[in-house]
């Protein structure tokens, strides 16, 4: 399997579950963007505040009606029609919304990634406070002016490697008077790659193997560069001993590595771990080497990118990595 | 202690307060004092925790002061219910809350409490004054809501302007509610310790001074419109109340002889009109001498008094019909002879000794009740309000020494002459006169057209009335209180002031009939009026509910209407039937990030024949909508470019 054929995008998960959500709860499931925010689509409850206002209104018919004060019915239907009104108000501030969802650039897992939503008004009417959540996090309410738009930018935080999809996207405003609330779902067609978290403390990469242009080797004939604090896997000849004595730690000597090498960062070079350890250590060196300037060729099982030096190669075998034994 | 995180807009706090404060303000004179300073002061100190970080109250300051101010409400008024303790209670918490009102909720709160607080002036008022006053508080508070929502501080005006529409367009669904929806005929419960103030009004006996308080209370009584012309002045009697009882100084009523069936025949045209008469917390209604019927709303009794079926403590308004020429009570029962002839022995030896006098002098009633009447007209007797106080023999003072005094004096003495004379007779208190009002046409009657008269039963004439007022101070009957007084009672009351008066005054009727007395009764007249004859509680339900529907749904036409696709501006719509052309011609659609120059070129590689079509309409759209210089024209333009292009692949 070559790098080309994983995908460019991903496949939306299709299952039993899936099925029941849109043919049962009439769920959309993602939508190709722009997302047209019709007026069927948008729900419209009474908030807390709407409620009790609903009680107060309550208390204050059932007080007039007894005493007969028909200026406390009238302020009493005043409200009630005001309440009502809001209603309208409330809903159309999302009648007929474009929304857009602009795919983040690739994290690593752990990260949060930064979706761009943007919000087109067509109409000629200002829409004021229209806050925008997803299941993690919730964006400041923000206006958009008439015939124009409004971009907001949600953090949806990564776990693990992958396609991440922020979810449903939950537009909704409280405009004009708090009472009512209404709101849309809406599962923009959106993703962003996940790549493995670094590893924290790699060993270097191990020695290059035979068809490889230069050895991988360590000598003393390369630049010292400092000591580092030891990490598990550090060859024993490397620990600086003197140091060790002197500081009390175990201390790796490091040197720099002339620039231009070529390396071949294979997974059999990481066996002993589990597969997610092995790639978030195969992460690390591809991040390393690249930031060397390193040539470096990434074998995985199955797949095999050639040596290179490029931010497209560095992506391109990240990418492999992120999908790597993807179902 | 640790400021809370306050909610963080100072300007909606502001409106909110201001709105809390305008509510508030009405109810300060009402209140004990120090209920008012407390309330003041803590609103005060809100608005200086927002903009000038004035400390905080801790819980020690917080709930000591709560259950000391709850504990002083209660120890003033004895209770806290009732509309005085409730109010001064409410007022108390509501003003403590502020003390604390910090997050958006408690704000909320204090919103919604600000609304309801408006609603308990109209247990006191429901002037148009006070009802005009309480849109202020109305719109501050709907403002700073929506200031609150709002993500971005705006001026006020704004804010006020925005709430003024929102409560605009409540409007008419507040009026169909209003009229359409069910009234009760019942309260649900009573009110308990009423403690409404003493207000003026007809009270149930007549004393030395007790009209002294009405004739100089230039306030509305109540008002009157005929169905047809309205009758003269002359026949403009206001029957209230039927005294029978005298003591030597006071005539009082008698609840026993009053009862029964009335018995009358109207000779003359049957009047018809509707009272609308303002809270005077009596049962006493008035009708129009001789009331022929009971009231929509109450009873008659056989003395022809009208009564509601409780206190009148809101404006109260009912449908009634009146002969003015009528043959009341032909026959008399021996019991209410004796009644109406009955007179303490030991008052006023001097008129008992002339009314045997006159007995013998003219054998009959009308001679002597002419004779009498005569004498007053003739001899020197003054019309005054600032008669001589007169002693123990009230009546023989009157008659012989003083000779000055108002209706009470004559209608009184007068009485009493006629039963020394062995006639029976009564003494009526009530209303003379009003004025007519041509904006509004109808009659309106003030506390200070209070008068008394006498009633004398003269065999088959029945109960005859008789005013000896009207001898004396034939003005006051023929053209009303006010001219037969020497100098103007009030500043006010300058003629090139009239109109304004008469105009606020129809107003203020048109008020009180549509909006403060609109009752189940009136609720069903007006189903009536309009031709809704089925009149169960069950159809009206069902007509509210269809009105409402249909209110509804003009309002949804209202406010959605802008949304429907043919207003959508009229440039994007063009570009979109474009776009339209070429998506059917098969070109990919335009991504959301794509400008219209760069969706230009791809649709000039695909489809070439079409390019100079394509430039066109993209420069003439693109101009339009970035550019604005073009002329109006251009929408024209593209117009017909869009309509003309055809795209062949």
């Amino acid at each position: 399997m070559s790098v080309s054929a994983l995908a460019d995008r991903p496949t939306p998960p299709r299952g039993a579950m899936e099925w029941l959500a849109s043919h049962v709860l009439k769920r959309r499931g993602i939508e190709r963007c722009p997302v047209h925010l019709h007026r069927k689509r948008i729900y419209i409850l009474p908030t807390r505040f709407g409620l009790f206002f609903g009680l107060v209104l309550f208390i204050m018919l059932i007080g007039s009606l007894n005493y007969n004060n028909n200026l406390g019915l009238l302020l009493t239907f005043l409200l009630a029609s005001l309440a009502l009104v809001c209603t309208f108000h409330t809903a159309r501030n999302l009648y007929d919304l474009d929304m857009t969802l602009v795919r983040a650039q690739p994290v690593f897992a752990g990260e949060s990634a930064e979706f761009h939503v943007q919000l087109r008004n067509a109409s000629g009417w200002p829409r004021p406070a229209i806050a925008l959540a997803t299941g993690h996090n919730q964006a400041a309410a923000s206006d958009i002016p008439a015939r124009g738009e409004q971009s907001w930018s949600l953090r949806v935080p990564s776990r693990k490697r992958g396609w991440l999809y922020p979810g449903r996207l939950r537009v909704s405003t409280f405009y004009p008077l708090g009472m009512f609330e209404s709101w849309a779902w809406v599962e923009p067609d959106a993703w962003c790659l996940v790549y493995p978290a670094p590893e924290a403390w790699s060993p270097a990469p191990p020695p290059g193997h035979e068809e490889g242009e230069g050895h991988f080797l360590l000598d003393e004939g390369e630049d010292f560069a400092g000591l580092r604090d030891y990490r598990p896997g550090d060859p024993s000849r490397r620990i600086a001993w003197k140091a060790v004595a002197h500081s009390g730690r175990l201390v790796t000597k490091e040197y720099l590595h002339t620039a231009g090498q070529t390396r071949w960062l294979d997974w059999e070079a990481t066996a002993g771990l589990e597969t997610e350890a092995r790639l978030s250590r195969l992460c690390r060196w591809i991040l390393e080497a690249h930031a060397r300037g390193d040539r470096y060729g990434l074998r995985l099982p199955g797949i095999a990118v050639e040596p290179a030096l490029s931010s497209d190669h560095r992506e391109r075998c990240l990418r492999a990595l992120a999908l790597f034994d993807e179902a | 202690m640790k400021r809370p995180t306050e909610y963080t807009r100072p300007a909606t706090v502001t409106w909110l307060v201001v709105g809390l404060f305008l509510a508030l303000l009405p109810h300060y004179p009402r209140l004990p004092l120090w209920v008012s300073l407390l309330s003041a002061c803590l609103v005060i100190w809100r608005v200086g925790v927002t903009w000038w970080n004035w400390p905080l109250a801790s819980a020690v300051v917080r709930i000591p002061l709560t259950v000391f101010a709850s504990v002083a409400v209660f120890s003033h008024y004895g209770t806290v219910f009732g509309r005085d303790a409730g109010v001064a209670l409410f007022v108390t918490m509501l003003s403590l809350k502020l003390l604390e009102s910090f997050r958006r909720r408690d704000l909320l709160l204090v919103a919604s409490l600000s609304y309801f607080l408006i609603v308990t002036h109209f247990y006191y008022s429901q002037s148009i004054p006070v009802a005009l006053y309480m849109i202020l508080p109305l719109t501050a508070t709907t403002a700073a809501l929506i200031d609150m929502q709002a993500t971005i501080a705006a001026p006020p005006s704004l804010r006020w302007r925005q709430g003024i529409v929102l409560l605009a367009q409540a409007v008419p669904l507040m009026v169909i509610m209003f009229f359409m929806f069910p009234r009760l005929a019942n309260p649900f419960w009573n009110y308990g310790g009423s403690s409404a103030e003493m207000r003026t009004g007809l009270g149930d006996r007549m004393s030395p001074g007790s009209f002294t308080d009405l004739i100089i209370d230039d306030s509305t009584a109540f008002r009157v419109k005929f169905q047809g012309a309205v009758p003269g002045q002359k026949d403009l009697y206001w029957r209230g109340r039927v005294l029978w009882d005298y003591d030597g100084t006071t005539w009082n009523t008698d609840w026993v002889l009053s009862q029964g069936i009335p018995r009358f025949e109207g000779t003359g045209e049957l009047l018809r009109y509707r009272v609308t008469l303002e809270p005077h917390d009596r049962r006493v209604l008035l009708g129009l001498d001789l009331p022929a019927k009971r009231p929509t709303t109450g009873l008659i009794n056989q003395d022809f008094e009208l009564f509601a079926r409780k206190e009148v403590t809101g404006v109260h308004s009912y449908l009634m019909e009146s002969y003015t020429e009528y043959i009341a009570s032909p026959t008399l029962d021996a019991a209410y002879r004796r009644a109406a002839l009955r007179l303490p022995d030991d008052y006023n030896p001097l008129t008992l000794a002339f009314g045997r006098q006159l007995r013998r002098r003219f054998p009959s009633d009308v001679d002597l009740i002419h004779y009498v009447l005569t004498r007053f007209n003739e001899q020197e007797f003054v019309y005054s309000f600032t008669p001589p106080l007169l002693g123990r023999h009230a009546v023989d003072e009157f008659l012989f020494d003083t000779r000055e005094g108002f209706c009470e004096h004559y209608a009184g003495a007068f009485a009493v002459l006629l039963r020394a004379a062995r006639i029976p007779a009564r003494v009526v208190i009530g209303y003379q006169g009003g004025v007519y009002n041509p904006a509004g046409n109808y009659v309106l009657v003030r506390h200070s057209d209070a008068h008394a008269w006498t009633e004398a039963h003269l065999g088959e004439r029945g109960w005859v009335r008789f005013d000896p007022t009207a001898m004396v101070a034939p003005e006051r009957i023929r053209l009303g209180l006010s001219a037969a007084l020497p100098e103007p009672r009030s500043l006010f009351n300058r003629p090139w002031l009239r109109p304004l008066r008469l105009g606020f005054d129809a107003i203020q009727n048109v008020w009180n009939e549509w909006v403060v007395s609109y009752d189940s009764e009136r609720r069903l007249q007006f189903f009536n009026s309009m031709g809704l004859t089925e009149t169960s509680t069950r159809n009206l339900t069902i007509g509210l509910v269809v009105l409402a529907t249909l209110s509804v749904l003009g309002i949804a036409l209202i406010t959605l209407r802008r949304l429907a696709h043919g207003s959508l501006d009229p440039l994007v719509k063009l570009y979109q039937q474009f776009a339209a052309k070429l998506a059917r011609a098969g070109l990919k659609a335009r991504r959301p990030n794509e400008g219209p120059i760069d969706y230009a070129t791809r649709a000039r590689k695909r489809f070439p024949a079409q390019r100079e079509d394509i430039d066109r309409i993209t420069a003439l759209y693109t101009g339009l909508r970035y550019a604005e210089a073009l002329p109006d024209s251009a929408l024209g333009d593209l117009r017909l470019a869009v309509r003309a292009l055809t795209v062949k692949t």
